[in-house]
């Protein structure tokens, strides 16, 4: 079985947010509904202040809570890995909301639903790459196997951060290449 | 608070199944007795809590999509015993009404309902703990969940069977209460120790249930006061008419205990935190 994931480049990031838009639009959200989105850390004091963005989404684990906790089987795993979310089974229980320790499914009122990332498998399928990373200035984020994404870029990216809730919970399928302010344990989380 | 319908949903299962133990106990203990209101009670507040727990879903109609990961979910696992919890004890309600004889049957359909929701809550426990959530994490919600069955059990079982004990020893009630809400309190007090060592998200949750320290210290004088009128109830024997009115003292520990109870299950619901930092 494959295992695709994420790559997020923290040293290209300047927070435009672009992703977050591009994959709204993609999946065409309501406000007050994000499947990927970009936060800004911020710390330190003058002469040396810093800031670092973090742009996330699903990171379709290798051993997703979300999937294990679904009562109806709506949360799923894919041949390729990707964890998918089938809505005609979905209940609108909310217990991958409390599952997933990212914070990821959305539980949307007007469907009754959840909804997240399925790092855009219609595109995938026709050859082409995601939106948030098609959509990136930057070229901050990659998408691929996650061999493939280890051989590149796993030697200076890592998957636990302070920000991030601890990886051996769930294994998540994601490479970040952090910024050396990301490792700070003191930060407060930017408002928008 | 989003959460009302399954705070009610695992408030009344509990009590229910706190009902079912007691009367099932009830029935070894005494001779031919067969507490129809305790019966009644249990079956109605299981209904009501599987009622409420459809109010929480997103897509009621497909309730019973739940059932297709019992292999893996514990909100699955749970979903099922919930349900047969509550067939089982309309089944004895049922048996109560329509069949007089039958002690033997009542007593097994009482055991198989106990057995199954000692099951449920251990599932409920489960549930809470395994998600994203680190106040839900460890072994307080178990023993809260349990702590509620016993003493909201014990107690709801004596005041609707007083009638028919009338004429027995009532201590254990009283002491089954009292022993539980302790352990109760000394666990949570544990975790809440832990709790505001933990990660950022614990923190947060801590960081909401100081805002309600005062809720907070009313619960434990609730839950514990109505204990303790409840033990001071069941120890005085052949009192009656000495003391005031014994349904009356005996509703009072309900009040203050069921009261206390369920700001706790509040405070559970409302100091849930995920995590800090999520897409929204
Ligand atoms: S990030 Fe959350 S929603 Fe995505 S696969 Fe992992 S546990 Fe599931
Ligand atoms: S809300 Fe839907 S996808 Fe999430 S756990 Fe419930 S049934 Fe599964």
């Amino acid at each position: 079985m494959t295992q695709l994931g994420f790559f997020f480049d923290m040293t290209a990031c300047g927070g435009c947010k672009t992703c977050q838009i591009a994959c709204s639009d993609k999946n065409d959200l309501k406000p007050g509904m994000l499947f990927r989105k970009v936060n800004g850390f911020e710390g330190g004091k003058f002469p040396k202040p810093w800031i670092y963005y973090l742009s996330t989404t699903c990171n379709h684990c290798e051993r997703p809570k979300c999937v294990e906790g679904c009562p109806t089987q709506a949360m799923h795993k894919l041949e390729n890995g990707i964890v998918a979310h089938d809505k005609d089974k979905c209940i609108g229980c909310r217990y991958c909301v409390w599952s997933c320790p990212y914070g990821v499914p959305q539980f949307n009122e007007e469907t009754g639903r959840v909804g997240k990332c399925d790092m855009c498998r219609d595109l995938i399928e026709e050859g082409e790459n995601p939106a948030c990373v098609d959509s990136c200035t930057m070229r901050a984020i990659e998408w691929g196997d996650v061999e493939e994404l280890k051989a590149k870029y796993g030697e200076d990216s890592v998957k636990d951060l302070p920000v991030l809730p601890d990886s051996s919970k769930t294994k998540p399928s994601v490479f970040i290449k952090a910024k050396a302010e990301a490792s700070n344990r003191e930060f407060i989380l930017k408002e928008d | 608070m989003g959460e009302m319908s399954l705070l009610i949903f695992s408030f009344a299962l509990q009590s229910a199944i706190g009902i079912m133990v007691f009367l099932t106990l009830g029935l070894f203990l005494y001779e031919n007795k067969v507490f129809k209101k305790a019966a009644f009670t249990a079956a109605g507040l299981s209904i009501l809590g599987v009622l409420a727990s459809l109010a929480h879903l997103g897509q009621p109609l497909a309730a019973l999509n739940a059932l297709l990961n019992i292999g893996s979910s514990w909100l699955s696992r749970e979903v099922l015993l919930s349900g047969v919890f509550m067939g089982l004890a309309v089944l004895y309600a049922l048996l109560v009404q329509f069949k007089a004889e039958g002690h033997g049957l009542r007593k097994a359909v009482g055991c198989a309902g106990s057995i199954v929701g000692l099951v449920d809550i251990l599932a409920m426990g489960k549930l809470y703990s395994t998600t994203s959530v680190p106040v839900w994490q460890g072994l307080n919600t178990y023993v809260d969940f349990y702590a509620t069955a016993i003493a909201v059990g014990a107690l709801l079982f004596l005041a609707l069977s007083y009638q028919e004990l009338k004429e027995e020893s009532k201590s254990i009630y009283g002491l089954a209460v009292l022993a539980s809400v302790i352990i109760q309190a000394a666990v949570a007090i544990s975790a809440s120790f832990d709790l505001s060592i933990g990660g950022m998200a614990a923190q947060a949750s801590a960081e909401i249930l100081r805002g309600m320290a005062v809720v907070i210290f009313f619960k434990w004088l609730l839950i514990l006061g109505g204990a303790a009128i409840l033990l001071w109830f069941s120890l005085s024997k052949g009192q009656e008419g000495k003391t005031a009115s014994p349904l009356g003292i005996l509703s009072l520990s309900v009040l203050a205990l069921i009261g206390g109870q369920l700001i706790g299950r509040y405070t559970f619901y409302v100091s849930m935190v995920v995590t800090s930092v999520g897409l929204t």
